[in-house]
């Protein structure tokens, strides 16, 4: 149920797509989905969700339970209540939970041992709230060091702030006698641009914030939108996803690193000597101080607002190669594969779709393996797109045929399967296209065309394919399709469309 | 699966760039519909129904305001929305969609939405209720009067409080339960007028210029929450629960270390009862001394 990308069918191609549409690889050939039933009295909204080392799973409601599920008898037990939109749950050792919700970073213990939380404690709350409805907050992630992070949204002109707010308030910009008026409900339209269409008046909205074991903080990396989904790989990297609007084109994931600027510029006002008002920097400033994104994943064909990252697990209990990130997203029915690489020092990617299928539904929102290797879905919708459940994929442990791997050249990819292409060989085309970095809200594709492919080269053991191309133009997303590609087996390619952004050419590694 | 931009051509390039301006790009109409149809999908069809008012309203509502010669007005406000309804979620503005497309999905709505007529009251998803709580009841939320980091404790006896974990006080407390529970990010309506409410800009006379700081809160086996907080070397810890009494409320106090004198400045808006079970309390300020400093309980009744 992948839609058409914009404008680039004509009417004489509509036969070839309905027939293709026929022959098109089902997801449901390797993965069942199958809902979990959940307690009547909470919204089935799932803002977090975890496996614990028991193997129950722990998930928050958007109704501020945290509840435990046990698997052996499918049954709900609550461990704590009253939180504020909590958005990610994570275990610590000696079995209490860190839970990000809307105003701190809490951890729930059970202290008197009777399967409920007694102990609400305040981890971390030395950030900013201004009662603006956008200030949602996430996290935490967790490096093996046992370094937290959380991620702080910025607030959005679509609505005001209170008369009184937590932090303190940053008066460079509009005077907040105009943003409190209504005490949080809006801003009048006269005021709004002078406002920004997203603002950041309290520290540190917009930024990424580390805590350390033991209890100190530290403004860690800035410019984020809406960063709604953050998580720690098992080298220690951290990832961040992004929402598309102001400053985002398209829906980034960023490799995020200690006093990088990932290109919103509202988070700004709480750089260290920063003096300025965001909304006066120019463009190519605010260009030249960005990191560029790790994978873009283009709005409308695979992700409008991206959700949770979740590294894979041993590929023999989910099929997936283990080292990738799973991504999922809120409007579009499918998860995200990203095979990053490192090119010339910077981690970038591609991305694959993952699960296309109606089955799958929208509103992924975060993320579990079970200890058998399932997946476990919780779904959200916040008023916006999106849905409410909670869903168990199990793979059926049919061998799937993959791309594997997506090198970068010089002069094109080199694309890497699980196994030996078919005796034909699959045909390619390959487009391109960028996006503009502005201050509007999103960006259309920019400068798209198709790229031709100067040769295309399967290898002896016909497990790789080498695509030669004129030019690779950094900062540019490349769309790699292939049709009709199987294994030697017969069996289809599952996810023929990749989307590889070119962060950094390979013609300008830095030297070794 | 299916990612069609596999068929991208030079052709249908040259197609898709010959459009005129704010016109659907097609030469036909039957493809204008269909391409808007395939740019509805991509866009549009994760909160628009054709015929369900969902995240936003329907298609067939969206052609009831946008008929055919209001085309210039629908890309007007798909570029730029405002919002209309205010129970509904505002739109991200579709800049990032060519105008050519989006006068395509306008052709597509129109086309979809004959002979239809808006389905009112279906909801994609069980509306959930708030279920009758056990009392006590500790909630975050969204509070008038008090900053946004605010704990709703919801006792018995039709008595409710609002406690600011920012300023680490209590702000009011005010007859009614359960409206606090209401959750989302809209400010409760408390539906009544505190009988209680602190207005001295500091409570304790430990605080100087230190900012108090939140640690959390315990909750007991009734469900009452235990405060803890820090002013300085200080921890202070809060027990609010029922009073003995209907229309009563007890906060007892417990500090870390006993301090030579005390004060707490208690001063209200109201004309609530306070008694305190140690020191004296006079115009509003409580003196503490001694080993009295330590723990001592108040009582704040309905006037």
């Amino acid at each position: 149920m992948k839609h058409l990308s914009i404008g680039l069918i004509a009417i004489a191609n509509l036969a070839i797509t309905s027939a293709l549409e026929a022959q098109q690889p089902d997801w449901s050939d390797y993965y069942a989905f199958e809902k979990i039933a959940l307690p009547e009295k909470v919204d089935h909204q799932i803002g977090g969700l975890t496996t614990l080392s028991d193997g129950r799973i722990a998930a928050c409601f958007n109704s501020g339970e945290v509840q435990i599920y046990d698997p052996k008898d499918q049954s709900w037990t609550e461990f704590a209540h009253g939180l504020m939109t909590p958005l990610g749950i994570l275990e610590e050792p000696g079995g209490s939970l860190l839970v990000m919700q809307w105003t701190e970073l809490t951890r729930l213990s059970d202290t008197d041992s009777d399967g409920k939380a007694d102990f609400y404690e305040t981890v971390f709350d030395d950030f900013g709230v201004t009662g603006n409805y956008h200030e949602f907050a996430y996290g935490p992630a967790r490096d093996s060091e046992g370094n937290l992070y959380i991620a702080l949204n910025v607030a959005s002109n679509n609505g005001g702030v209170f008369k009184q707010v937590r932090g303190p308030w940053s008066p460079v910009g509009l005077d907040k006698k105009h943003m409190d008026e209504d005490n949080g409900r809006s801003i009048d339209d006269e005021y709004k641009k002078e406002a920004g269409r997203m603002y950041s008046r309290v520290p540190y909205r917009g930024w990424v914030i580390k805590i350390t074991p033991d209890g100190k903080a530290e403004p860690f990396a800035s410019g984020f939108r809406s960063p709604d989904g953050i998580a720690i790989d098992e080298d220690d990297n951290l990832w961040v996803t992004d929402n598309q609007g102001d400053w985002k084109g398209t829906s980034p994931l960023y490799h995020v690193e200690k006093d990088g600027f990932y290109g919103h510029p509202a988070s700004l006002t709480w750089k260290e000597g920063w003096t300025r008002n965001p909304l006066d920097v120019s463009v190519e400033e605010l260009q030249a101080m960005r990191t560029r994104e790790a994978a873009l994943f283009p709005y409308g064909d695979m992700a409008n607002s991206p959700t949770q990252p979740i590294p894979t697990i041993d590929p023999e209990k989910f099929g997936l190669p283990e080292g990738e990130l799973l991504i999922g997203d809120m409007n579009q029915p499918n998860l995200i594969r990203y095979l990053g690489e490192e090119v010339g020092g910077v981690l970038q990617g591609a991305v694959i779709p993952f699960l296309l299928t109606p089955e799958l539904g929208i509103g992924n929102h975060r993320f579990t393996f079970t200890p058998d290797g399932d997946l476990l879905i919780g779904k959200i919708h916040q008023k916006w797109a999106g849905d409410e459940g909670l869903v168990k994929v199990v793979w059926n442990h049919q061998p799937l045929f993959l791309v594997e791997k997506v090198h970068l050249l010089e002069n094109g990819f080199e694309i890497t399967f699980n196994a030996p292409l078919g005796d034909e060989v699959p045909e390619w085309t390959i487009s391109r296209h960028t996006y503009t970095y502005h201050g509007e809200y999103g960006s259309p594709k920019v400068d798209e065309a198709e790229v031709k492919i100067t040769a295309a080269t399967v290898s002896d053991d016909r497990k790789s394919v080498r695509i030669t191309l004129p030019e690779i133009k950094g900062n540019y997303l490349y769309n790699l399709t292939v049709q009709k590609a199987v294994d030697s087996e017969s069996r289809p390619l599952m996810g023929d469309s990749i989307y590889y952004f070119v962060n950094t050419p390979a013609s300008e590694q830095a030297a070794p | 699966m299916k990612n069609q931009s596999a068929l991208l051509t030079a052709g249908s390039l040259f197609l898709f760039g010959a459009a005129a301006f704010g016109a659907p790009s097609a030469s036909s109409p039957e493809e204008a519909v269909e391409k808007g149809k395939t740019a509805y999908q991509m866009n549009c069809m994760a909160c628009h129904m054709v015929e369900t008012k969902l995240v936003g309203p329907s298609l067939v509502g969206i052609a009831e305001t946008y008929p055919e010669e209001k085309r210039a007005e629908f890309l007007a406000w798909a570029k730029e929305p405002g919002k209309k309804d205010p129970r509904l979620m505002q739109m991200p503005p579709m800049g990032h969609v060519p105008e050519e497309t989006l006068a395509n999905i306008h052709a597509y709505i129109l086309d979809v939405s004959v002979g239809k007529k808006e389905v009112r009251g279906n909801s994609r998803f069980q509306s959930y209720k708030e279920p009758e709580r056990e009392l006590p009841y500790v909630v975050r939320g969204f509070m008038p009067h008090s900053s946004p980091a605010s704990l709703g404790i919801v006792l018995k006896e039709n008595i409710s409080v609002c406690w600011d974990t920012e300023a680490c006080r209590l702000r009011y407390i005010w007859p009614g339960d359960r409206t606090i529970l209401k959750k989302g990010h809209t400010v409760a309506d408390l539906r009544a007028e505190p009988f209680y409410r602190e207005t001295a800009d500091r409570l304790w006379s430990l605080a100087g210029d230190e900012k108090p700081d939140f640690l959390g809160y315990r909750l007991k086996p009734d469900g009452s929450p235990e405060l803890a907080y820090r002013i300085g070397e200080i921890e202070v810890r809060e027990h609010i629960n029922n009073g003995a009494q209907g229309g009563m409320i007890v906060r007892h106090f417990t500090l870390s270390d006993e301090v030579g004198e005390l004060k707490l400045n208690l001063e209200q808006d109201t004309k609530a009862i306070v008694v305190s079970d140690k020191g004296e309390l006079k115009s509003g300020t409580l003196t503490l001394t001694g080993a009295d400093t330590k723990s001592f309980t108040l009582t704040i009744s309905k006037p």
